[in-house]
């Protein structure tokens, strides 16, 4: 053993350390548990006013008013409007912790969208961009040694799971600023519908900033429309029995060529209309692990890799569906609304290059099935005590990186300067090179502009896509329980999914018996299960839900 | 001219131990069969394929276009044209650039100092009766028994302020127990009388170290300066989470971020038609083959040290 040996079994340690260090970096916070009870902090503030901005590009096709259906654009407008007058930031530098899904962009002395940014917002920004897969442990490091910068990215992960706990002790309380009409100040913030709110709501106070994502971000099974049609397939399969069939016609091993990027298990719950996580069933929160659906689901799911009609790669490492799919090694893959136009744009100059989704068909036919809709928002970042100083003026930044799309603002935050980094060509933004990695700041993770459907270049995949959300947001199903608090979810319900997720895998691959779930779960429900049943059922009435 | 017809003996004949009545095998029979030889072709041929095919792979998915990628299903074992493309993109920017430069330099500057360092303390806890040996001994010892933890190593690193520094990658991991053992070991090894000798002729400790010792540890230093020597290029944890700043990052860190956050570029970062980046997977193997070649051209200098094996000693006895 080296000195140098930083194993990830010391992640586990410094999950329980975590708990520690907090406690030790509240100060005289520590060891209260929850620091206050809703009694001692007053009322819940009122959310925050949603006032959708107007004078906007009008879109091709107009979303819900609710903004769960979003607007769908065919191309970038071309006189993108200005919605922030004045230049937000006090000049002093404005640090900022945030994650990332893609590779780290030039740091800003290389890097015209950062660099213009800047001068944009009058306040240079010192980001700390950490991959997705390492957050959880530079967050944890971060509080414990008392560095929170002036925003950060706050989101529970399973190394810290004690957020109500942290933002009482080291976020700032932003109900004055935010709360009912007082968001008014902040035009592109009371642009963000209500429900994205509740994600940095604690003890009925409003501590955290939202990143929209909504319906955009629900999960569907995708076919290469091309494909099929070239075999004469045009048909919608009706049950999953249907559905079965059409991945046997597909399948083509010799070929390299597989039905499914992966055995779809959430389409499949989805036909069982399986609960979203939780379901509220009048006087109870009901868990989708318990769900007698489940077994059948998971044998469905089975029997799909057992007869060769999934990728046999589809459970390693190396797994790309994105890449089997795009290019054509796989008919059908699980992925979410978002990621339409990314098809599209790596791989749209294939010849006759068409994508879809299907619509959930009842397992056993005769009906529909129910989508699962995604988060409102996508985790939410918080303020640190330590700026409450520049609290307006940080609200200001928030307020400029929010701006909806059809705006000045959205060009600069999301893709830079035109020229060097993107041009307008036919309406759409197309990236250069440098423009594409530059521009990968990892901001949307802290706060966002209510999501779009665009697929730049491709009108109609716009359509389709918008006609899908269409048919399956009105019968979608959310997770009752979702930004509801339950400390015993919050100690154990990552590391359940982790168990019942090696689970499904083991299962799905046939190492273990589709009975082995039944057992896990009653055991699980023992175990923790009913009570976090009951600590959300009383969340989710005292919340007037219920 | 006389010539003289000499008998001469089988080797194997004249050491015959085993009595009047045996003969000792033919040296005929220490040369392995044909059947034996194609086994063991086999056998190392299939491992030698092993290794070199994926490394192959690699190598050629980095070279392909996004073409022949797409018609692979990702993957290649040989390119149908070099393309270049990938590795444009990953040393443009000057984010891989500036991280290989921080990698170099940390681990230069990291294994002189570790070696260094390692090297001083082995050799006076390897000198019978130093002042302290006995505890820090101990203190060696322990740290090999357990850890303290990340987070009181992380508490006291930010106390001493090294927070989003270089000495953050060096000094937390300065000194391995493990390699003090080693070392300590060795010096110990080393004849009592070159150390007097050196006395006698009024070398102090430092002298000694320098002089005597260092010079007869080379092997073993070179070994040590490898083991620190990967350690260093390698770590990325450290950076994770001692480094603030993106452009101090190490290869080794950017390189985790084009491999595991091996998301594509999502709707608000891609257009049709834009100037696109070359394939996801040729980007990632490219990235792997630069963050490896400064080791492969290292190795072959430092392997040499390891051929010369232990110390032969400067005493004959």
């Amino acid at each position: 053993m080296t000195a140098h040996d930083h194993r990830l079994d010391r992640r586990r340690f410094l999950g329980l350390a975590g708990g520690a260090g907090l406690a030790l970096g509240m100060g005289p916070l520590a060891g209260c548990g929850r620091p206050a009870s809703p009694q001692d902090l007053g009322p819940p503030v009122a959310a925050p006013t949603y006032r959708p901005r107007t004078g906007l590009p009008e879109p091709d096709i107009a979303g819900t008013s609710d903004g769960v259906i979003p607007s769908s654009y065919f191309s970038y407008p071309a006189d993108p409007v200005r919605t922030v007058s004045a230049t937000p930031g006090d000049g002093r530098p404005v640090t900022i912790l945030t994650e990332t899904f893609s590779s780290i962009p030039p740091a800003v002395d290389r890097n015209s969208v950062w660099s213009n940014l800047n001068a944009r917002l009058g306040s240079p920004l010192q980001i700390q961009i950490v991959p997705q897969s390492d957050f959880g442990v530079k967050y944890a490091t971060t509080v414990a040694g008392d560095a929170l910068p002036d925003m950060f990215f706050a989101s529970p992960t399973p190394d810290f799971p004690r957020t109500p706990e942290l933002m009482a002790a080291r976020a700032l309380d932003l109900s004055d600023h935010l709360a009912g009409d007082a968001i008014l100040d902040y035009p592109n913030l009371a642009n963000i519908p209500t429900a994205c709110w509740d994600v940095g709501r604690f003890d009925g106070r409003i501590y955290g900033l939202p990143s929209p994502r909504g319906a955009v971000s629900s999960g569907i099974v995708y076919r290469r429309d091309d494909l099929l049609r070239a075999r004469g397939i045009t048909e919608e399969p009706q049950s999953f029995a249907d559905f079965r069939a059409l991945c046997a016609e597909v399948t083509d091993p010799r070929s390299s060529t597989w039905a499914l990027t992966s055995p779809a298990l959430q389409f499949i719950r989805n036909m069982l209309d399986i609960p979203n996580f939780w379901r509220w069933d009048g006087s109870a929160m009901q868990s989708w692990w318990t769900d007698p659906g489940q077994e059948q689901a998971l044998d469905a799911a089975r029997g799909l890799f057992a007869d060769g009609f999934v990728n046999p790669d589809a459970f390693t490492a190396s797994a790309s569906p994105k890449t089997w799919f795009g290019t054509g090694k796989a008919y059908f893959t699980a992925d979410a609304f978002t990621a339409w136009p990314s098809y599209y744009a790596s791989y749209g100059d294939t010849e006759g290059f068409a994508v879809e989704g299907y619509e959930i068909p009842a397992f056993d036919g005769g009906g529909k099935g129910t989508l699962w809709l995604s988060f409102p928002s996508f985790g939410f970042s918080a303020i640190s005590q330590d700026a409450a100083d520049r609290v307006e003026a940080l609200l200001r930044i928030a307020d400029y990186l929010a701006a909806p799309f059809g705006s000045v603002e959205y060009l600069a935050a999301k893709y830079g300067v035109e020229g060097p980094d993107f041009a307008i060509k036919d309406g759409n933004i197309v990236p250069t090179k440098s423009g594409t990695a530059a521009a990968q700041l990892g901001l949307k993770y802290l706060v966002d502009a209510p999501q779009v459907n665009f697929v730049p270049g491709d009108a109609d995949a716009a359509r389709a896509c918008d006609r899908l959300l269409r048919e399956l947001v009105p019968r979608a199903t959310a997770n009752d329980a979702v930004y509801l608090y339950s400390r015993t979810a919050a100690d154990r319900f990552a590391q359940s999914q982790t168990r019942f997720t090696a689970l499904e895998t083991d299962i799905m691959q046939g190492r273990k018996p589709v009975s082995a779930w039944r057992e896990e779960a009653d055991a699980w429900w023992k175990r923790y299960g009913r009570q976090m049943s009951e600590e959300l059922g009383q969340a989710y009435v005292d919340a007037g839900r219920g | 001219m006389t010539t003289t017809a000499t008998r001469v003996e089988p080797a194997a004949e004249t050491t015959n131990t085993a009595g009047p009545g045996r003969r000792r095998k033919s040296s005929r029979l220490n040369r392995p069969g044909v059947p034996e030889s194609l086994l063991k072709l086999v056998i190392l041929g299939f491992a030698v394929l092993v290794v070199v095919v994926p490394f192959l792979g690699i190598v050629s998915t980095s070279l392909s276009s996004k073409e022949h990628l797409d018609a692979e299903g990702g993957f290649v074992l040989w390119p149908d044209a070099v393309n270049l493309e990938a590795y444009r993109s990953v040393l443009s920017g000057g984010v891989v650039t500036r991280a290989l430069v921080v990698s170099v330099g940390v681990t230069v500057v990291g294994t002189l100092l570790s070696l260094l360092v390692t090297s001083m303390l082995a050799y006076a806890l390897s000198r019978p009766g130093s002042f302290g040996s006995r505890p820090a001994l101990l203190v060696v010892l322990l740290s090999l028994l357990f850890s303290p933890g990340l987070l009181p190593v992380y508490l006291t690193v930010r106390g001493l302020g090294l927070i989003d520094t270089f000495a953050a990658l060096v000094l937390p991991v300065l000194v391995s127990g493990f390699n003090v053992i080693v070392l300590r070991s060795f010096f110990m090894g080393i004849p009592a009388e070159v150390l007097e000798s050196a006395r006698v002729d009024g070398a102090g400790d430092w002298q000694t170290f320098t002089r005597i010792v260092a010079p007869l540890s080379k092997a073993v230093l070179a070994v040590v300066g490898l083991f620190y020597g990967v350690g260093y290029w390698n770590a990325f944890f450290g950076a994770l989470i001692y480094l603030n700043d993106q452009s101090r990052w190490p290869l080794t860190l950017v390189l985790r971020t084009y491999v595991l956050n091996n998301t594509q570029l999502s709707a608000g970062d891609l257009s049709a038609g834009a100037e696109s980046l070359p394939a996801q997977p040729a980007l990632q193997m490219a990235m792997l083959l630069v963050s490896i070649v400064p080791i492969l051209i290292v190795y072959p200098f430092l392997q040499r040290h390891f051929t010369k094996g232990v110390i032969t000693g400067a005493v004959k006895g």
